[in-house]
């Protein structure tokens, strides 16, 4: 089912822009001397939320809404099918999450620490499970037409953006930003909100989303 | 077995458009829905498949994976025809059954786009992707529909073989031909059994004199000229 997903997906070339805005945002961020590794990991984990949310609306609405009725027939009811494109969502943005690690480590002249690539890891991973969280909250068959799931990605992450320092998303990049090094023990708890945080949100999606086919 | 056990559905504060349907679909069977547009057929189709979660009631005994067949089969679907029921196949995991596309006669390029296929070419790679599964729960709604002659000679072929259980829906009268088809006609949102009337239309064409002669005979029932 996720190979399904997947090649659909990679067909409709809708997965490009957030990619590639991914790309150009780090490639700015890294571009020119960007300093000690951790408050850059810090800001494209931050850029990581909304593109991983707005990647993850791409994946669940890229189907056409006809031919999900028969996917859903198929693979045996809204549950399994939310489970492969979450299943998917996971493939697709741990691809940016190892990219966004280990590209800046291998690429710069400053040295990486194994501690530093950890959290950065951490960090993105963070990221990537809030964000697929948001986006299967802000696609079909909850929020109906693609303007609307981008309104609302975009919306939400500006307000998380305002709220700073709100977990799990903006604290974790608040302890990267910080030059102390960052406790491990509040490194866990992020991780550990960032879980509650995705697995919530996919169970009201399903929630919500059975009975709206 | 299948049971379609109490349904009820109505859509937000829509009217009610089934009000307790309860039936039985025995392993193998052919059920038939008949009735007119928008009675809720669709509908109760895409409860049995698993797709649509009924306001009340439920379907018992369904199979895991069903093979659904839409009324209007989509076509914008950016997968060749060969990805798609590799991708179904596998999902089911069962083999790509690429005979049945010859039986049907499907005449386009199996690597291009499906939405680049004409209507009748992508029914017939939904049919193939439906009949792909042997024993399990066909639902059909409507797949006469749009299909050239020969196509729907080998569809009602196609069902009567099937060792699976099959609900369809159908306003073409190809279903009703079907041996061994249980027929239902839905009226306000219940099932109503049709019944076998043992009584069958024949047009002919002769002189005005045969027509007394013909009325004559034994078992004929009524005569109209038209």
């Amino acid at each position: 089912m996720i190979r399904y997903l997947l090649a659909d997906v990679f067909k409709s070339q809708r997965w490009l822009p957030p990619v590639f805005v991914y790309l150009a945002t780090t490639g700015i961020l890294y571009g020119g001397d960007p300093g000690t590794p951790l408050p850059p990991y810090g800001v494209s984990e931050m850029v990581l939320f909304p593109l991983a949310a707005w990647l993850t609306v791409v994946l669940v609405n890229n189907e056409d809404p006809v031919q999900r009725h028969v996917t859903i027939a198929a693979v045996g009811g809204w549950r399994r099918l939310l489970g492969g494109l979450v299943g998917a969502a996971l493939v697709v943005n741990g691809v940016l999450v190892l990219v966004a690690t280990f590209v800046p480590a291998v690429i710069h002249h400053h040295p990486y620490a194994v501690s530093d690539v950890a959290l950065g890891f951490t960090a993105h991973v963070i990221a990537a499970v809030t964000g697929i969280g948001l986006g299967v909250l802000c696609a079909r068959p909850i929020v109906p037409t693609t303007g609307w799931s981008l309104v609302a990605v975009v919306g939400v992450s500006l307000a998380l953006l305002v709220a700073n320092k709100l977990p799990p998303v903006g604290a974790m990049a608040h302890l990267l930003f910080d030059s102390r090094p960052a406790p491990v023990g509040a490194v866990v708890v992020q991780v550990v909100v960032a879980l509650l945080v995705g697995v919530a949100c996919v169970g009201v999606a399903y929630r919500v989303g059975r009975r709206r086919f | 077995m299948i049971t379609v056990d109490g349904v009820w559905m109505r859509y937000g504060r829509g009217p009610m458009v089934l009000s307790g349907i309860d039936t039985t679909l025995a392993s193998g069977s052919v059920t038939v829905v008949l009735g007119e547009n928008g009675c809720g057929k669709s509908t109760l189709l895409r409860i049995a498949a698993g797709v649509t979660v009924p306001t009340k009631g439920a379907v018992r005994g369904r199979p895991t994976s069903v093979s659904y067949l839409p009324e209007r089969f989509p076509d914008q679907l950016r997968l060749s025809a060969r990805a798609y029921l590799r991708h179904f196949a596998r999902m089911r995991r069962l083999p790509t059954r690429s005979d049945l596309l010859d039986r049907l006669g499907f005449a386009g390029d199996l690597d291009q786009p499906m939405s680049e296929l004409s209507k009748g070419n992508a029914q017939k790679v939904g049919l193939t992707q439906t009949f792909g599964s042997v024993d399990g729960f066909l639902v059909l709604d409507e797949p006469w529909a749009g299909l050239d002659v020969a196509a729907r000679e080998v569809l009602s072929e196609l069902v009567v073989e099937t060792a699976a259980t099959v609900l369809v829906t159908d306003h073409t009268g190809a279903a009703a031909k079907l041996p061994g088809a249980t027929v239902y006609r839905m009226v306000a949102g219940v099932l109503q059994p049709v019944e076998e009337s043992g009584l069958v239309d024949v047009v002919v064409t002769c002189t005005s004199d045969a027509v007394d002669q013909v009325a004559a005979l034994p078992g004929v029932q009524s005569v109209r000229r038209v």
